[in-house]
């Protein structure tokens, strides 16, 4: 070891502080111990309790700010006129619950205007070959009636409502549709049914059902839109499934074919079309 | 002093004041050399040991606590030295020449000479010079106190040894040195 060491261990010697620099010490432990102290845990926690209430409110503020924003843009988004085409293509329950009552629904202008402007856009999409194959009669020729006295009818006995020949077939093929699918029966062993049948059929029934649902709105002929639009998610329904279903899909369709009564439905309104026919003639 | 240690951490002063006495030269003096301020230096302990009363759960022994408190007190005096800037610093270079040609062994003036050459090295060649002869610590203890690899512990301890050599063999005259 040099000198230098030496010398080095000499000049960085330990040194004592002053004699009660141990009770200073203490002192500064004292004046400070309501934050110094290893033992007062609790205290400590109760000092950060106020900050982290304060946390936990920004955080439960932030969270229903969140949720008031979700709840006003979902309301914004069900607005009638934003999903046009869902509303087309395939109608809500609500829509679908409505239609199954058509006499009972009150019937108030705006509403028709708010439909007639819902609808808007499924023009523009209607394939325009489409359009000749309706046969429109003349509006003096019809019997629908005049927004006043249609205000005013109650019971579907009371609508004076006209159906043209193309309108009154497609109803009939419709309702035969229906019935063929209704008796559809399944194997004791339930295994899968053919209805290609019933699907392609359905598809063309669906085409033409949408173009006179359209005309009947159009000619504000509400009765045969309505039952126009209660058929409408049947057809839907039956086009889209598979080319061998399970018996569970179609027990579905038709336990809702029976809760709305569609084919009920369709018989009566065929029916008042060939008793006005027939008084038509006379 | 495991058993002082746990009855210091459940609140005892007593305890509490055995580990300051035990301790206390160590943390001054690494303060006192460093700053070369001895009101200074009995601040910073003070705060080293207040410091160390609010963690003496985390001190799980003897050693630990040596450690924790070389560790505290380095850290604080770079704090110190850093927050001081306003007092400038002298370079080795720049630090005045004693003229002193016939010393005795551990003469004061040499040593004061060493401590004020000392002093006016770097903050972290200073700490390491510190902790090596003061503490006589190996220079693996000195890098995992100052958290800086041992061969970097190694060359600062080489060159400030060096400085120092040339400053005092400048000042005595040729002194074995």
């Amino acid at each position: 070891m040099s000198r230098l060491d030496d010398e080095l261990k000499q000049a960085l010697r330990r040194k004592e502080p002053p004699a009660d620099f141990a009770a200073r010490v203490l002192d500064r432990i004292q004046q400070d111990a309501p934050h110094a102290t290893v033992h007062h845990m609790p205290v400590r926690a109760v000092n950060s309790f106020p900050r982290l209430l304060a946390i936990a409110a920004t955080i439960a503020l932030m969270i229903l700010a969140g949720v008031l924003w979700f709840v006003v843009r979902r309301q914004q988004g069900a607005q009638p006129s934003t999903p046009v085409m869902v509303k087309e293509d395939k109608p809500a329950r609500k829509d679908k619950e409505e239609r199954a009552a058509p006499v009972d629904k009150p019937l108030v202008p705006e509403d028709e205007k708010d439909e007639q402007r819902a609808y808007q856009p499924v023009k523009r999409k209607l394939s325009p070959r489409k359009a000749p194959r309706v046969n429109v009669l003349p509006r003096e020729k019809t019997f629908a009636p005049d927004a006043e006295n249609f205000l005013a009818l109650e019971s579907p006995s009371d609508f004076n409502f006209s159906v043209d020949d193309e309108t009154a077939r497609h109803l009939r093929k419709a309702q035969l549709l229906l019935r063929s699918f209704r008796n559809t029966e399944f194997a004791a062993s339930d295994s899968p049914v053919d209805i290609s049948y019933e699907k392609q059929l359905s598809r063309e029934l669906l085409n033409d059902n949408m173009l006179f649902r359209r005309e009947a709105e159009t000619r504000k002929n509400l009765p045969v839109k309505e039952v126009l639009s209660s058929l409408e998610p049947f057809l839907l329904d039956i086009a889209n499934l598979g080319a061998q279903p399970s018996p569970d899909e179609m027990r579905q369709i038709k336990e809702r074919m029976r809760r709305k009564e569609i084919v009920a439905e369709l018989q009566v309104y065929t029916a008042r079309a060939a008793t006005v026919a027939v008084a038509g003639f006379r | 002093m495991s058993e002082t240690l746990a009855r210091a951490a459940v609140g005892d002063q007593t305890a509490f004041a055995h580990i300051v006495r035990e301790n206390q030269a160590m943390v001054y003096s690494l303060a006192r050399h460093f700053l070369r301020d001895g009101a200074l230096a009995e601040e910073l302990a003070q705060e080293v040991f207040l410091q160390l009363y609010r963690h003496l759960s985390s001190i799980k022994s003897s050693e630990h606590l040596r450690f924790w408190l070389r560790k505290v007190t380095t850290n604080r005096c770079i704090d110190y030295a850093r927050a001081a800037r306003s007092h400038p610093q002298m370079s080795l270079d720049e630090a005045p020449e004693l003229l002193a040609p016939e010393l005795p062994v551990f003469d004061p003036a040499l040593t004061e000479t060493l401590e004020r050459h000392i002093a006016a090295l770097p903050e972290k060649p200073r700490l390491i010079v510190i902790l090596r002869y003061q503490e006589e610590l190996e220079p693996a203890e000195i890098a995992e106190i100052l958290e800086m690899p041992v061969n970097t512990v190694k060359s600062h301890l080489r060159r400030s040894l060096a400085v120092l050599r040339g400053k005092l063999t400048r000042a005595i005259g040729e002194v074995c040195l």
